[in-house]
């Protein structure tokens, strides 16, 4: 009882507790929420300024992560490259659940033409790789490249959570408080509101959080090749930038490289802890 | 044939005449799970369907408001529901009447209310869709006011607590406080005391009694509970695949059942103050549904068929003790 009333937040930060690993992962997180946040505060330099005569210096006093070869400091791209990923992987899994959640719902929710009709555009979209995908869009819209990894990402990889929310519509439709809420001469459209989304937000949430972990790498991967915007600065364009110096100056690529595999790790693991507390939450 | 019983009257509530039901399933088979039923309900009576699994109980409440699963639908007979035939009304107009007039009881109160919801929310739920114009404190003090009624203590402080907070016995209060809010007309209680132990199980039939009093609502009973039917019916009506074999007042049900299989039935009930060592059993097993016994379906396993019984099957007819019974062998 008394476990009960002291709230969701209470357990929750008591179970965080629990983890060290955890404890690390949201601290990371965090951190690299507010640097995305106020770029223009942590940051030591504008990013795209070059200092004439100090290209590829080693890491410094006055360059904590050193500077890349037109002479960048490389910590103030790597603060600045923060927003830009986090803002794409954000844009991305809104748009993604912009399509998946209504179509999800109703197909799960009503079944038969409905759930075909869905499901098998779904799997037609399935059908088109991603990377080819992004490559085509950031070639042909190479000045707005960040708005089309955000399209092409949540354009494509919407049919994965839209089939979860499906599956789990369909559980949901079957439990007796459905069929309660339909006796009590709830409309549709209620019922899905109001009765079976709370019950299936835990999943959405978690597999949200997994995919902004995806995005995040997508979008490297995309600069990695060097085919994303020049002017904006983003982890990936450190590693474009530094890969022809992996031998005299690897500090350009060794932090970014860094900073992703810490924030996609942090993901994850904090994804991990949200499906255990969400899980815990409703039994 | 004598059909007094089932004569509609001016006071019935809810008329369901020779009702049927099948189940069409993926292979192309059909389940007669309803077939030819017929009853009424008066105002403020409870009618009790009694049968076992499978005798097609379940499905005849969930048809009264039109929620049967997609694979069953009504093939013939009607539904009249305060003169209205619920049969042909559509979905829009259903919708105005679940939960307005006709309201429903389920199983398991632990999981026909919503874990997400706090249950004075849940309660309120109905109010707000059916009778508009309320103000959040009107309907805040109907919930509480609901909530005292069906004894929940404290229920300023219980309005805000989640379903899971409760005790199951609790949950089945609150069910009932959500089906009462919009005071119907009918209550169809399917199996409302199956998942609570015993001395729950009292208590709550006391409760829904004491309800009835005070609301006034009919009541369609469904329940496999000899003992339950008993305890809270006016009427009852004896389901065997799908077909009502007895139908008559609750005492003469009890006291002189004239089918035998109403019979085997009163006599499978453990007696506290006599000694019985052995059950009284109904040989054999549930009629199999998607290839019923020809004639009367009770044939297979009855003490007294004869060869009639394999070919006809028996009309509802008024029997000695004043019940209707569908047997050409009553025990008299």
């Amino acid at each position: 009882m008394q476990n009960i009333n002291r709230g969701f937040s209470a357990i929750l930060i008591r179970n965080l507790k629990r983890s060290k690993i955890t404890i690390f992962a949201t601290g990371w997180i965090i951190i690299i929420l507010i640097l995305s946040l106020f770029p223009f505060i942590f940051a030591p330099y504008n990013p795209n300024a070059t200092f004439a005569g100090k290209t590829n210096m080693p890491p410094s006093g006055s360059f904590i992560f050193g500077t890349d070869y037109v002479g960048r400091d490389v910590l103030s791209q790597i603060i600045w490259g923060a927003r830009t990923s986090f803002f794409i992987a954000l844009g991305a899994v809104i748009i993604e659940l912009i399509i998946a959640l209504p179509i999800g719902l109703l197909a799960g929710y009503f079944g038969s033409w409905v759930d075909q009709l869905f499901m098998r555009f779904a799997d037609a979209i399935l059908c088109i790789p991603t990377i080819v995908l992004l490559i085509v869009a950031v070639t042909l819209f190479r000045a707005q490249s960040e708005i089309s990894i955000i399209l092409v990402m949540g354009l494509v990889n919407w049919p994965w959570l839209a089939k979860t929310i499906r599956g789990e519509t369909l559980r949901v439709r079957e439990e007796d408080f459905v069929i309660a809420a339909k006796s009590l001469g709830f409309s549709d459209f209620y019922i899905i509101r109001s009765h079976v989304l709370p019950n299936i937000i835990s999943p959405i949430i978690v597999i949200s959080t997994f995919d902004m972990a995806w995005f995040i790498l997508y979008e490297a991967t995309i600069s990695f090749i060097g085919l994303g915007n020049p002017t904006i600065p983003s982890w990936g364009r450190l590693l474009y930038v530094g890969r022809g110096f992996l031998a005299t100056a690897p500090w350009i690529t060794i932090f970014p490289g860094i900073f992703i595999m810490l924030t996609v790790f942090s993901i994850n693991i904090f994804g991990d802890f949200l499906s255990d507390m969400l899980a815990l939450k409703i039994t | 044939m004598n059909k007094s019983l089932l004569k509609n009257s001016s006071r019935d509530i809810l008329n369901v005449n020779n009702l049927s039901i099948q189940y069409h399933l993926f292979g192309g088979e059909i389940i007669k799970a309803v077939d030819d039923v017929s009853f009424s309900i008066k105002e403020g009576e409870t009618l009790g369907l009694v049968g076992e699994s499978g005798s097609g109980k379940s499905t005849l409440g969930r048809a009264i408001i039109k929620l049967l699963p997609p694979s069953a639908k009504i093939v013939s007979g009607s539904i009249i529901f305060e003169g209205k035939d619920l049969v042909i009304k559509n979905e829009k107009e259903m919708r105005k009447i679940r939960g307005a007039k006709i309201s429903v009881i389920f199983q398991d109160p632990s999981s026909s209310l919503n874990p997400t919801i706090r249950i004075g929310e849940q309660i309120a739920e109905a109010i707000k869709f059916h009778k508009k114009g309320h103000s959040k404190n009107e309907i805040k003090e109907k919930v509480i006011d609901i909530l005292k009624k069906v004894g929940i203590y404290d229920a300023e402080r219980r309005y805000s607590n989640y379903p899971h907070e409760f005790s199951i016995g609790m949950r089945q209060r609150i069910v009932i406080a959500m089906a009462l809010i919009t005071n119907p007309k009918l209550i169809i209680a399917d199996e409302p005391t199956s998942a609570l132990d015993v001395s729950t199980q009292a208590q709550i039939l006391e409760l829904m009694k004491q309800l009835q009093k005070e609301f006034n609502f009919s009541c369609l009973l469904i329940t496999h509970n000899m003992g339950v039917a008993s305890e809270m019916c006016d009427k009852v009506a004896i389901m065997y695949a799908g077909k009502i074999v007895e139908y008559g007042d609750k005492k003469t049900i009890f006291t002189k059942p004239t089918h035998p299989y109403t019979y085997g039935l009163t006599k499978a009930i453990p007696l506290l103050h006599e000694d019985v060592d052995k059950l009284y059993i109904i040989k054999g097993n549930p009629a199999d549904l998607t290839n019923p016994p020809t004639g009367c379906r009770f044939h297979p396993r009855c003490d007294y068929a004869s060869e009639i019984c394999k070919e006809r099957s028996p009309p509802l007819v008024k029997s000695k003790s004043g019940s209707l019974v569908a047997c050409f062998h009553p025990i008299e």
